[in-house]
């Protein structure tokens, strides 16, 4: 962070836009207050040069007008700077992120030749061929052929990710193996880092609302001032004191929100700057506001809050059976089946110790492949030949016999094909009938009770019990979602599951609410009723479908491994596809409004010691009433002017750090967080510039005797 | 609207305060020995240094009323241009200052003296002193 | 014994407002009142003669536009009364000349009160009881009903900010003329006198006569105190005996100057929350409470207080008049100390602890919504009120209306006196007193105060136009641009979520209380350096 900064405090571009954001014009536009204050630079610089320009409104000495002019227009200098530095940042995480797509050759397809372009002339539609080692041009879709991708360099992934037709795939990542075709679906420039850069830079870059009514109410509170200073002077003559303009411009530049008003571009640049950090892309700066207001959160089950890998976690026995025999019966079932959960099943059985003595036949045997029609899956095997007979029947005697191993000898004895599959209970039901039906129902519901999925496992027509697939949480997910909680937001999983599993994963996650049984649909409807309740919603997405629920959702983060139009429609992208990233999200929108809210606050409140140090200044000398307003003591009138303005702009500098890195927010009751920023940026504005003034006033006496 | 509250209202109050309350509505008039001798509410000026004086550096200019030690540090005047005695005086503004602490129902205004009922209380306990003060006027 | 006068003014206020907030509440969304068939009949009337629809309901620009409307009218009317008094009965007076004619009839149309002319030399009986009594009704009425639309918006989703002549005959007919008329005749038992004679010539003690102005006083003075007008039947306004004859006269007309203003924040705790209506009534409180802390900080008189009142019964009284933006006054402002003026200038600055009738209210709710910003981003939520969200463009109006009332005070002062007619009243050297005098003039002019210290002294084209564009503008601009906010705010959706940050409890009106003292230190701190403090 530190060598960081540095670097970027001797960046050459950025050096140079701080300076030509002090052109009066840009200020104008975008910073009332810092306008002001350089009008001020101006006309206390003209009349540094010019004394003679009023004899009743100019009485001090001409260093002490050059002075006060540098100071101020160091006070701008600081806030273009802060700009400036924030800007620099977040563009060299940008340009890092960006440097992957830029300037590569493509193979484009033009009537099935390959012809060597650039991958800035390619248009929507085009179709390029890329192979094992070639980086892909630009966002785009399989067309053909199939291929890992190596997406590390975007997403830190470092398992190349399997793509085949109709998958998105990432300009800027590497094709591993084999070769693709892939047709382009983002215009040049316009991929979503692209978009983020016109939010970086302050031309193009536009204010959210909040920003733009805390700006109001800045430039409210700066009229007041201008109205307040100018009508003192006219008062302050009448009255018989000795005015000085460049005094009354000193007390209105430092009553003038100026920290807020200089830090406020760069503090809405930082957020998005922190969110790059964290691999997030943003395309809009609305979805970053909405993020501190998001009182709703629809997360999906699988994926964010679980791992999305069932596991088995227990086996259970029918009235009839034992454990061993479901778990032999399971282990026979899933022998083949070479998916996540199959493995975890036989890795269950291994754990619990329990094998088949049927081994040889199950390595025979022939798999039966899990179907759309069928939906089970296990093996089948014909009856052995005499051949083994004698081995086999010493092994009988030897070994204690489970019910199933005996099961399945009596069948094979009786010459019959054995057949052990396993499947949802509806779908064994339909095969196997020899059971009660009752006694696995009730089962199966206990199961259900506990958030897990229940496999039924039949040997013939006759079902041993079942099997309790888990999908395990994710790592420090109860502690993410407890802060969300804290924090004054609802959590809603969306889910396929039933009702019943569904509300056990959700106590066990720390969720509030559920949506079980989901169709595709439900997402975008709840997003629409909860709007309608008046609620900001945020939600994650990957599919196509969940496009439309992105687009209308508050806040909508993509994922980067989804799909184009899911991507499209989000205002956010997690290039890490890690969809808990939201909860961070969150906090950084957080982070950022209280930011603005702190320094705010911290500005006005500064202005209590500002009056008590510039308004004895002003008007002690002709009238000794004013006397009891010295609290400071400062040194004299002029150092008293001089030590308020510099502490006004040393400020904007000493609050940089903060602007860039946010003010930090803890997972709270509001009441609490708002105490505890009112002690420290309230409380503290008005103490702090009291012991800041009369320490720069100090340094001051000494130079100036 | 203007007719409801413009002319109906204080015409109506005037009706009700002139039949039910007619001695307040024309200005609380006070009467001694048949005599309107001026309102309660409203200072009036005394050229006789018999009299005790009302104070004129009030807000409204006619603040009939004047505080216990003003009344009180008037007395050596009125003592020495009447004859009448000190404690006598004294007692005349203390009964004056509990009168209009019952007007004020002890508690909702300080102690205070009503230059006009003092002056008459003194016209009634000693009409003799006063005959000069009261006839001299009404001759003319 | 002060502490009993200070305790009966305070717990009779707010024990009427208890009462007369539920009515308020009831008035506002049209629940059933007390008589509700009697009034009703009464109020058709009324209906049927202007010729409007009850039912209709209006968008904030038609009932801001209905406002101006019958004010323009009303203001009117009395102008003509002021100006043509001479051909009309009742012991007709010379006309009022056209400046001091329009300046009156701003100051009443307004609720400001302020007078540069003596009421009981310059105004037939004709003038005060048909142009001024009949304008104390309208212009608080006016205030009243745009706080009754203003409140509507925030109730529910297209509740409708209602018909402004509906409220408004509503207002006067139940609520502002039954109260007055019996506090009328209260304040007639206690010695106000009323009667349609301009004079009365009594005899003295010393058997000489004297000629004392009088009047229907006390019909007007019980809706000058009620309808927060506080324009004075006599010059001396309430410090002359006629107006308020005793003690007890006194904590009556304070009850009755608090109890309208007190009642809003009940009426909003019965429509939208108890908890933020005792909040906003609690925050009014303390900021009250300050002024009479500064008040009673410090003694004043005995010169230019009435004897009968004294120190305390001037300063209660001062304070609550200025606090309601009465601004009737039962003592000189230059007898008062130096801490009771800052207390004053405290309550024409945030005119909000607690106000004028209704207009009070509004301005405590622009104060809520300019806090409720800021606590909002200190949180980290954009800000919300009653569960709905502020929007950039409620904040500009909020700051309009905060805005308006420094740059109604302080350019004109700067124009007084480099026009030279500050100088030509108050002398050619400018002290911080007189300065002080022309600030308190337009503060009281633009918070539509009327309480003054120049008084007839201020009758000079100069001032007679200043004073009167300044309290137009200080009334109307800113109910415009709060009706614009409750107009925005009745068409929003609400949340049925539980705000952020509660509009209720110790914490927010801590707050709030300190937004409020420190958003009006911050703007006026310099000129009370300036001024009072350094007189």
């Amino acid at each position: 962070m530190v060598t960081k900064l540095k670097q970027s405090i001797f960046d050459k571009r950025m050096l140079k836009d701080s300076v030509t954001k002090l052109s009066p014009l840009y200020l104008a536009k975008k910073s009332p207050v810092m306008f002001t204050v350089e009008v001020g630079f101006f006309l206390v610089l003209a009349i540094g040069f010019l004394p003679n320009m009023s004899l009743e409104f100019v009485n001090e000495n001409r260093v002490f007008y050059i002075e006060t002019a540098i100071i101020l227009i160091v006070t701008v200098w600081f806030a273009t700077f802060s700009e400036a530095l924030s800007e620099s940042q977040a563009r060299a995480k940008v340009d890092s992120l960006k440097n992957l797509e830029k300037e590569v050759l493509a193979k484009k397809l033009v009537n099935g030749k390959e012809v060597l372009v650039k991958s800035t002339s390619l248009i929507v539609g085009d179709r390029v061929q890329v192979y094992a080692g070639e980086i892909i041009p630009r966002d785009g879709i399989v067309h053909e052929g199939k291929a890992f991708v190596d997406e590390s360099m975007m997403t830190g992934e470092s398992n190349p990710v399997f793509k085949e037709k109709d998958n998105p795939v990432l300009g800027g990542t590497k094709v591993a193996n084999d070769s693709i075709v892939i047709e382009i679906t983002s215009e040049a420039g316009k991929s979503f880092l692209d978009e983020m850069v016109g939010l970086i830079e302050s031309a193009k870059r536009p204010k959210t609302k909040n920003e733009i009514a805390l700006t109001i109410l800045l430039a409210g509170l700066s009229i007041i001032f201008i109205t307040v200073v100018g009508t003192m002077l006219f008062f302050g003559y009448y009255l018989g004191y000795h005015m000085d303009i460049s005094v009354l411009f000193a007390l209105l530049v430092a009553l003038m929100p100026t920290t807020i008003g200089g830090l406020l571009p760069a503090i809405g640049v930082a957020g998005i700057n922190r969110l790059a950090r964290d691999n997030i892309v943003v395309k809009s700066g609305k979805g970053i506001e909405a993020a501190g207001d998001c009182d709703v959160l629809i997360l999906d089950k699988t994926g964010t809050i679980t791992e999305g890998a069932r596991r088995a976690i227990a086996f259970v026995p029918m009235e009839k059976f034992t454990e061993n025999d479901i778990a032999e019966a399971a282990y026979a079932a899933s022998f083949s089946d070479h998916t996540h959960e199959g493995t975890s099943i036989i890795e269950l059985a291994n754990e619990k110790k329990i094998e088949p003595p049927f081994l040889m036949e199950i390595m025979t045997a022939k798999p039966v492949e899990f179907s759309s029609e069928t939906r089970l899956s296990g093996i089948e095997f014909s009856p052995k030949k005499k051949l083994s007979v004698t081995q086999e029947q010493i092994c009988k005697s030897s070994l204690p016999r489970t019910r199933v191993s005996a099961k399945v000898e009596d069948l094979e004895e009786s010459n019959v094909p054995v057949k052990i599959l396993k499947g949802s209970v509806e779908a064994i039901l339909k095969i196997a009938t020899n059971v009660n039906e009752s006694e696995l129902r009730w089962k199966a519901q206990e199961i259900s009770k506990n958030g897990g999925t229940p496999l039924a496992v039949a040997v013939n027509d006759e079902i041993i019990g079942l099997i309790s697939l888990k999908d395990t949480l994710k790592k420090d997910i109860r502690t993410k979602l407890e802060e969300v909680r804290v924090s004054g937001i609802t959590t809603v999983m969306i889910t396929g599951d039933n009702q019943l599993t569904a509300q056990v994963i959700a106590k066990e996650a720390n969720i509030d609410q559920i949506v079980a049984e989901a169709k595709p649909t439900d997402k975008l409807n709840r997003v629409v009723e909860e709007q309608l309740k008046g609620h900001v919603v945020g939600m994650i997405g990957d599919g196509t479908n969940d496009a439309p629920a992105l687009a209308k959702a508050d806040v909508g983060l993509a994922m980067n491994r989804g799909t184009a139009a899911a991507r499209e429609a989000a205002n956010m992208v997690d290039l890490d596809s890690d969809p808990s990233k939201i909860i961070r999200v969150v906090k950084l929108g957080k982070q950022l409004l209280m930011t603005r809210g702190a320094i705010t606050t911290f500005s006005i409140a500064n202005d209590v010691a500002k009056y008590f140090a510039i308004l004895p200044a002003m008007f002690m000398k002709d009238n000794p009433k004013m006397e009891i307003l010295n609290v400071m003591q400062l040194h004299s009138p002029e150092s008293a002017v001089l030590s308020t303005l510099i502490f006004n702009a040393i400020v904007i500098p000493m609050l940089i750090p903060l602007s860039l890195k946010g003010v930090k927010y803890k997972p709270e009751l509001p009441e609490k967080t708002f105490i505890k920023n009112m002690m420290i940026y309230g409380l503290g504005g008005v103490v702090f510039p009291f012991a800041g003034i009369k320490a720069i006033d100090l340094l001051l006496s000494v130079f100036m005797r | 609207m203007i007719i409801t509250t413009g002319v109906a209202y204080p015409l109506l109050v005037t009706a009700v305060g002139q039949t039910v309350l007619p001695s307040q509505s024309n200005g609380s008039q006070v009467i001694l020995n048949g005599k309107v001798v001026g309102s309660e509410f409203i200072s009036q000026s005394y050229n006789s240094a018999k009299f005790f004086q009302p104070r004129n550096d009030s807000a409204s200019g006619v603040d009939p009323d004047i505080t216990p030690d003003s009344a009180i540090s008037q007395i050596p005047a009125i003592n020495s241009a009447t004859g009448i005695p000190v404690n006598v005086l004294k007692t005349l503004v203390d009964l004056d200052v509990a009168r209009n602490k019952e007007t004020n129902a002890l508690v909702f205004a300080p102690d205070y003296v009503n230059v006009l009922s003092l002056n008459i209380e003194l016209v009634k306990q000693y009409p003799e002193v006063y005959t000069n003060e009261i006839s001299v006027k009404e001759a003319p | 014994m002060d502490i009993v006068i200070l305790l009966v003014v305070l717990v009779g206020s707010l024990g009427l407002s208890v009462i007369f907030g539920r009515y308020i509440a009831r008035m506002i969304v049209y629940e059933k009142r007390p008589l509700e068939k009697t009034l009703g009949r009464v109020e058709n009337g009324f209906y049927k003669i202007i010729g409007i629809d009850r039912y209709e309901q209006m968008t904030w620009k038609q009932y801001f536009l209905a406002m101006v409307v019958t004010n323009v009218i009303a203001a009117g009317f009395l102008m003509v009364v002021l100006l043509y008094q001479n051909n009309l009965p009742l012991s007709p007076k010379p006309g009022l000349s056209l400046d001091l004619a329009f300046n009156t009839a701003a100051s009443f149309v307004t609720n400001t009160n302020l007078q540069h002319y003596a009421g009981e030399q310059q105004l037939s009986i004709f003038s005060q009881m048909v142009g001024l009594i009949f304008m104390m009704f309208v212009a608080p009425a006016s205030g009243i009903a745009t706080a009754f639309a203003f409140i509507r918006g925030f109730i529910r989703k297209e509740f409708g900010l209602g018909n402004f002549y509906v409220d408004f005959t509503r207002i006067i007919i139940t609520l502002l003329l039954p109260i007055s008329f019996f506090s009328a005749l209260l304040l007639l038992f206690l010695g106000v006198p009323q009667t349609l004679d301009s004079t009365i010539t009594i005899g003295t003690l010393q058997g000489g006569s004297q000629t004392i102005p009088i009047g229907p006083v006390a019909s007007l003075e019980s809706i000058k105190e009620l309808g927060s007008n506080g324009g004075g039947f006599f010059a001396a306004n309430s410090s002359h005996p006629f107006e308020n004859p005793t003690g007890i006269s006194n904590v009556f007309e304070c009850i009755l100057m608090l109890v309208i203003p007190l009642s809003f924040p009940i009426a909003y705790g019965h429509l939208l929350g108890k908890g933020r209506g005792i909040s906003i009534l609690a925050a009014m409180l303390i900021g009250f409470g300050v002024m009479l802390a500064l008040g009673l900080s410090e003694q004043s008189g005995p010169t230019g207080l009435e004897t009968r009142f004294g120190s305390f019964g001037s300063t209660l009284f001062l304070e609550s008049s200025v606090a309601t933006n009465t601004g009737a006054a039962n003592a000189a402002l230059t007898g008062m100390s130096p801490n009771a003026v800052i207390g004053f200038f405290l309550g024409m600055f945030v005119q909000a602890i607690p106000g004028a009738d209704g207009t009070g209210m509004m301005m405590m709710i622009i104060f809520v919504v300019l806090t409720l910003f800021l606590v909002g981003l200190m949180v980290g939520k954009t800000p919300e009120f009653m569960s709905m969200k502020i929007n950039p463009r409620d904040v500009k109006l909020a700051a309009f209306v905060f805005l308006i009332h420094p740059a109604l005070i302080l350019i004109p002062s700067v124009m007084a006196y480099t026009t030279e007619n500050a100088q030509s009243v108050l002398g050619e050297h400018t002290t911080p007193a007189t300065f002080t005098q022309v600030l308190y003039e337009y503060s009281s002019a633009s918070a539509n105060n009327g309480s003054d210290y120049l008084g007839t002294s201020a009758n000079t084209p100069f001032w007679n136009w200043s004073t009167a564009w300044i309290m137009l503008l200080g009334r109307y601009a800113p109910i415009g641009l709060m009706l614009a906010v409750a107009g925005s705010f009745t068409l929003r959706d609400r949340k049925e979520v539980v705000e952020p940050i509660k509009t209720s409890g110790f914490l927010f009106v801590g707050v709030l209380s300190v937004m409020v003292f420190i958003l009006t230190a911050l703007t006026f701190f310099p000129f009370l350096a300036m001024g009072p403090f350094s007189m």
